[in-house]
C-alpha cells in the first residue's frame, strides 16, 4: 500500500505520542520504584539498626546482671534500668517494622527469649540483693549467657535475612532497571527508525506531488495558452446549453468578455431563424458520444449583430474530469461573406457571358441550319466548327457554374428514394443517339435497387460517364454500363475499349481542366470538368468513384454508393 | 403549326434578333419586339400576342415585375408568359414557376428548337 504524506505524518505523530506516553509512564513508574527502594533501603537499615541496638541493649543487660551478680554495686544496675525499657520500645519498632514473614518468624522467636532474658537478670538481681553469693548464682549466670547466645544467634540470622532482602531488592532494582533501558532503547530505537521512514515516505510523496504539480501547471499553462491561443472560441456546455467555460476569444470574435458570457445559456446568444436546426444537433449530440456535428449558425453580439459561425460539437460527457460537451466555435463569417461574394460573382459573370453567348449561339445556329440560305461548303464547315465551339462554351460556363456551386455548398441534393435501375435505363436512352452515330454498342445490365439519391444529379453522373466511354470507345466497340449490389453499398460501372489510362493519371483525370494526353475528350467537346463535377456529386452521396484501366484495352469508371447515405445536418435543415 | 404571334421582350437587342429569326424561320412565326418592360406591356395590350417570351434581368422594371404588371392588367392577363433568363438553377426555377409563370427557358437557347420549346410549354400543336 503506497503511504501519503499525510499518512506517513498521522503515523509519526501518533508513535511519536505514544512513546512519549510510554516513556512517560516508564520515568513515573522508575521514579516510583526508586523511592520505593530508598524507602526500602531506610526500611532494613532502620530493621538493621534496632536489630543490632537491641543486641547492645541486650548486652548492656547482660553485663549489668552479671556484673551486680559478681560486685553486688548497685552502680551496675543502672545500664539494666535505662536498657530494659528501651528494649521494649525496640522490641515494639521491630515488631511494627517487620513485614518479612521469615523475619517476623524469627522475631516471634527472638521476643519471648528477650523477655526470658530480661526477667533471667532481673531473678538474678533479686537474688544477688536478696544475699545470695556469686557462687550460687553460677547456674543463673550460665543460662543467662544461653540466652544472651540465642538473643544474639537470633538477631544475627535477622540480620542476614535483612542483608539478604536488601540483596534480592537491589538485584530486583537492577533487574527492572536494565528492563526499562531495554524498553526504551528499543523504543528509541524504533521511534527513529519509524520517524526516519515516515520523513523517508513525507520527502518522497511531497518530492512527487511537486513534480505532479509543476507538471500540472506546466499543462495547464500549455492549454490555457492553446486555448487563448486558439483563434477559434472554445467552449464547455453542460446538457442544459449552460456555458460552464468560454475561452477568451469570444471577446475577439463576439465582443463579450468571457466572465460576462460563462454561466449563461448559449441558446440565449443563436439567431432565432438558427434556434431549431442548434437545439436538434444539441439533442443528437448528448445522445450520441464523440458524435461531432459541423453546424454553421449565427451568435448574437453584445451591439445585437450577428456573426457566423462554424460549429463543431464533441461528446465529452463520459470523461469524468469534463462532464461536458466541448464546443469549437470558428468565425466563418468573413468565409461565408468571401463564397457569398464569390457565389455571386460566378453567377453575375457566368449571366453576363451567357447574354452575348445567346446571339452568338443563336445567330450562328440558324446560320449554320441552312433556314437563312445556303453555303458554299468551306463556309459550312467553318460555321459547323463556330456553333460546336459555342455550345461547348455554353457547356463550360454551365459546368463551372455546377461545380463552383456544388462546393460552396449552395446546391443541396434533392434525395430521395430513387430506383437506380431506372435511372440507368434513362441514361442510356439519353446518350443512344450518340453511341449509334459513333457505332458505339451499349450494353446495358441495370441493377434493381431503391437508393436514397437525387435522381436528377445521379442522371448527370450516369450520362457523363457514359458519354466519356462512348468518345473514348474504337468504331465498333463495345460500352458496358452494369450495376452490383455489395453488402453495404451498389458499385455502377461503366467499361469502355478505349485506348486506357496510364497508371499515373488514374488520380488526376477526376481534377479539373485535366488531360490525359493531347487527344482526349475535351477534342470531342468536353469542358474538362465533368469528371470533377461527378465526383462532387458521387462525395455529396457519401460515395467513391474511381478508375481502373488497362492501357490499349479500356478503362473502368466504378461507382461506389452506400446503401444507408446518412444526412448532414445542413441538408437535414433545408 | 399554326401561325402565331410572340412578343419578346428582352432589353439585349441582339438576343431579341436573334430570337425573332429563329421564331420566324424556323417555326414560322410572327413576332414583336419590346426592348423594356413597359413598352412591353403596351405591345402586348395592342398587338394580343399569342404568348410573351419575358427576359428576367432587365434594368428598371424587371421580368417579375413586368409579368404581375401583366397579370393585373386585364387586356392582358390571359397570355402566356414563358420566362427566358441565364439565371437557371433548379431553386431559381421553382421561384420563377410561383410567379405565374407557365415555364421558364434558359438561355443560350438552342435556336432550332425554340419554337418547340415554347409550343411543348404551352401545350400547342
Amino acid at each position: 500500500m503506497r503511504w501519503s504524506a499525510e499518512r506517513a505524518i498521522v503515523a509519526g505523530f501518533t508513535t511519536a505520542l505514544l512513546l512519549l506516553v510510554i516513556v512517560g509512564i516508564l520515568s513515573y513508574r522508575n521514579t516510583k520504584k526508586m523511592r520505593e527502594a530508598t524507602d526500602f533501603v531506610q526500611h532494613t537499615r532502620g530493621i538493621l539498626d534496632d536489630t543490632r541496638e537491641l543486641v547492645s541493649q541486650m548486652k548492656d543487660i547482660e553485663t549489668a546482671g552479671r556484673g551486680f551478680a559478681i560486685v553486688g554495686d548497685r552502680q551496675f544496675l543502672r545500664p539494666f534500668v535505662a536498657a530494659e525499657p528501651r528494649v521494649q520500645v525496640i522490641l515494639a519498632r521491630l515488631n511494627a517494622e517487620i513485614q518479612d514473614p521469615l523475619n517476623r518468624q524469627l522475631l516471634s522467636e527472638l521476643t519471648p527469649v528477650v523477655q526470658k532474658k530480661i526477667e533471667a537478670t532481673r531473678s538474678l538481681i533479686a537474688r544477688r540483693e536478696s544475699g545470695m553469693l556469686p557462687a550460687e548464682l553460677v547456674d543463673d549466670l550460665q543460662v543467662g549467657r544461653d540466652l544472651m547466645d540465642h538473643i544474639r544467634e537470633t538477631a544475627g540470622r535477622m540480620e542476614m535475612r535483612e542483608f539478604q532482602l536488601l540483596q534480592e531488592r537491589a538485584l530486583q532494582a537492577d533487574e527492572s532497571e536494565r528492563q526499562v533501558a531495554y524498553i526504551l532503547q528499543v523504543g528509541s530505537i524504533s521511534a527513529v527508525l519509524f520517524l526516519s521512514l515516515a520523513l523517508f515516505v513525507i520527502f518522497r510523496d511531497l518530492r512527487e506531488r511537486n513534480r505532479i504539480e509543476a507538471a500540472l501547471r506546466n499543462a495547464e499553462h500549455r492549454f490555457r495558452a492553446l486555448i487563448q491561443g486558439s483563434s477559434d472560441i472554445v467552449l464547455m456546455l453542460a446538457p442544459t446549453g449552460e456555458m460552464l467555460f468560454v475561452s477568451p476569444a469570444v471577446e475577439r470574435i463576439l465582443g463579450y468578455r468571457s466572465q460576462d458570457v460563462q454561466g449563461k445559456n448559449v441558446f440565449s446568444y443563436i439567431h432565432p431563424d438558427d434556434q431549431h436546426l442548434a437545439q436538434d444537433a444539441f439533442r443528437n449530440t448528448l445522445t450520441v458520444p464523440g458524435f461531432a456535428v459541423p453546424l454553421q449558425l449565427r451568435l448574437r453580439g453584445p451591439d445585437s449583430s450577428y456573426r457566423w459561425v462554424e460549429i463543431l460539437a464533441n461528446n465529452l460527457m463520459s470523461d469524468p474530469g469534463l462532464k461536458a460537451v466541448v464546443i469549437n466555435a470558428r468565425d466563418v463569417t468573413e468565409r461565408l461573406e468571401l463564397e457569398r461574394l464569390k457565389d455571386e460573382f460566378v453567377s453575375v459573370v457566368s449571366h453576363e457571358l451567357r447574354t452575348p453567348l445567346t446571339s452568338i449561339r443563336g445567330a450562328l445556329g440558324l446560320l449554320a441550319s441552312g433556314k437563312i440560305g445556303d453555303f458554299p461548303d468551306k463556309a459550312q464547315r467553318m460555321l459547323e466548327i463556330a456553333v460546336n465551339n459555342s455550345d461547348r462554351l455554353v457547356r463550360l460556363i454551365n459546368d463551372i457554374l455546377d461545380l463552383e456551386r456544388m462546393e460552396s455548398g449552395r446546391v443541396s441534393m434533392h434525395k430521395r428514394a430513387v430506383a437506380i435501375g431506372d435511372v440507368m435505363l434513362q441514361a442510356a436512352d439519353l446518350m443512344r443517339a450518340m453511341a449509334e452515330k459513333s457505332n458505339v454498342r451499349l450494353d446495358v445490365h441495370p441493377v434493381e435497387l431503391e437508393l436514397h439519391a437525387d435522381p436528377d444529379r445521379m442522371m448527370q453522373t450516369f450520362s457523363n460517364l457514359l458519354s466519356n466511354a462512348i468518345k473514348f470507345s474504337p468504331e465498333g466497340g463495345t460500352v458496358r454500363f452494369t450495376g452490383e449490389v455489395k453488402p453495404n453499398s451498389v458499385i455502377v460501372a461503366v467499361q469502355d475499349e478505349g485506348r486506357g489510362i496510364p497508371a499515373e493519371k488514374l488520380q488526376s483525370i477526376f481534377e479539373r481542366f485535366q488531360q490525359v494526353d493531347v487527344s482526349d475528350s475535351r477534342e470531342k467537346g468536353g469542358t474538362g470538368l465533368g469528371l470533377a463535377i461527378v465526383r462532387m456529386i458521387v462525395e455529396q452521396h457519401g460515395g467513391k468513384i474511381w478508375a481502373e484501366s488497362v492501357l490499349g484495352q479500356g478503362s473502368t469508371f466504378l461507382v461506389e454508393l452506400p446503401l444507408a447515405t446518412g444526412e448532414s445536418s445542413a441538408e437535414a435543415a433545408s | 403549326m399554326h401561325d402565331r404571334k410572340i412578343l419578346i421582350i428582352d432589353d439585349e437587342d441582339d438576343i431579341r434578333e436573334v430570337a425573332a429569326m429563329s421564331l420566324e424561320t424556323v417555326s414560322g412565326w410572327s413576332t414583336l419586339q419590346a426592348r423594356s418592360g413597359e413598352e412591353g406591356i403596351l405591345l402586348a395590350e395592342q398587338g394580343r400576342p399569342d404568348a410573351i417570351v419575358l427576359d428576367v434581368m432587365m434594368p428598371d422594371v424587371d421580368g417579375s415585375a413586368t409579368l404581375q404588371a401583366l397579370r393585373s392588367n386585364p387586356a392582358t392577363a390571359d397570355i402566356p408568359v414563358i420566362f427566358l433568363t441565364a439565371k437557371v438553377q433548379g431553386s431559381d426555377r421553382k421561384k420563377f414557376a410561383e410567379l405565374g409563370a407557365y415555364a421558364v427557358l434558359s438561355k443560350p437557347f438552342d435556336p432550332l428548337t425554340l419554337g418547340d420549346q415554347i409550343a411543348e410549354a404551352l401545350g400547342w400543336k
